[in-house]
């Protein structure tokens, strides 16, 4: 196929600032959580960012990971899903598909990065935010898994701009909502079947490493940090 | 020559025997209300659950099968065990065996029952079969308290 996506995050750009999170909510209509709710524990991200704490008190440092669907390649969440819900579309994007899943959380029990989401109530949004709904996604209903797409509204919106144009899609024409956002540029989107990009680029370097690399199930997403 | 027992009477024998079916004590009405009491706040979660949705059951990433799934794995166990000391009973001949695999064999019977309560409840709020609409919605207290 002509593209694969995959995404390089750089760990030692990251400043943990969410606005990842925040971008994600707004372009892929993401309910917003009350902070009760959020207490026990019922919000959705699909972005999310960990925080690993190094050293003692008052010598602490702290390293932030935004951690998203990894796209894998081996995707241990598509087998097990008796619906076919989530499946490998033909450019390597782990897709999930909402009106064929009907919530038996195989993939998500199976889910090595916990990146699948469950929306166990209806969405929901404070006003006036109901009024800025992305018209290029849809809204999910309760009871299905929900993750990162990639954009892939996006993905799709700029291959049909490129295909108006008669022209070919070029590196940084696709750009999801949180890579746009990003204020440090830690993260960068492309295609990895062309050599040339960017994230291609990255993905080479040495200083590239995938997350839970050891249980085979070959992400796309590669994370940059200095190797020790 | 040994004395031959003595046999209890007749009356006294079915007195003995069908004391619990013509009267009960005190302590046995007690029970029964203390054990209806837990049956009706377990109707009364599951109605809250099929009201709210599944998620009050505090199912969230990364643990999706919970409380259910050990309850029913917990239940057959126990129909297990009746199971086993029927059959181990009856494998070594036990001429004694009758009132205790009574005993066991109701164990299993219902403990069955009661496990296989719990896939159903599992299942959910059965919004995908009826079709309502009020399904998974929280409770108007916490849909009104966002922050200005």
């Amino acid at each position: 196929m002509e593209h694969r996506w995959g995404m390089a995050i750089d760990l030692d750009r990251c400043t943990g600032c969410e606005a990842c999170v925040v971008a994600c909510h707004a372009e892929n209509n993401l309910p917003i959580s009350t902070p009760d709710q959020a207490a026990k524990g019922r919000t959705v991200h699909w972005i999310r960012i960990d925080r690993y704490y190094e050293g003692e008190f008052p010598d602490v440092k702290v390293k932030y990971m935004p951690v998203l669907c990894q796209h894998c390649d081996d995707a241990p969440c598509e087998p097990v899903c008796p619906t076919y819900a989530t499946y490998h579309n033909p450019e390597g994007l782990n897709v999930q598909v909402n009106n064929r899943c009907v919530g038996t959380f195989y993939c998500a029990n199976n889910c090595p990065y916990t990146v699948r989401y469950f929306n166990w109530f209806a969405p929901e949004w404070p006003e006036p935010l109901e009024l800025q709904h992305n018209p290029d996604v849809a809204v999910r209903m309760a009871g299905i898994m929900e993750k990162c797409s990639f954009c892939i509204q996006r993905i799709k919106r700029a291959k049909q701009d490129a295909a108006q144009d008669g022209r070919r899609l070029v590196d940084g024409d696709v750009q999801p909502a949180c890579a746009q956002s990003c204020a440090a540029e830690a993260m960068v989107f492309g295609d990895l079947n062309d050599p040339e990009s960017k994230v291609s680029r990255l993905a080479a370097s040495g200083r590239a490493t995938r997350l839970l690399e050891e249980l085979g199930t070959k992400p796309k997403v590669f994370y940059l940090q200095k190797v020790k | 020559m040994a004395a031959a027992p003595e046999l209890l009477p007749y009356k006294q024998i079915r007195e003995d025997l069908f004391r619990p079916l013509s009267r009960v004590s005190g302590r046995y009405v007690v029970v029964t209300i203390v054990a209806f009491l837990v049956g009706l706040a377990g109707l009364v979660a599951w109605g809250y659950q099929i009201r709210r949705g599944m998620g009050v059951t505090g199912l969230q990433r990364p643990v999706y099968w919970a409380i259910y799934i050990v309850d029913f794995v917990f239940w057959i166990g126990i129909s297990h065990a009746g199971t086993l000391i029927s059959a181990i009973l009856r494998l070594t001949d036990a001429t004694w065996r009758k009132p205790v695999t009574r005993v066991a064999e109701a164990i299993t019977v219902f403990a069955l029952m009661i496990g296989g309560m719990f896939p159903i409840i599992h299942l959910g709020c059965c919004g995908r079969i009826s079709g309502r609409r009020s399904c998974g919605t929280l409770p108007p207290s916490s849909r009104t308290s966002f922050p200005a």
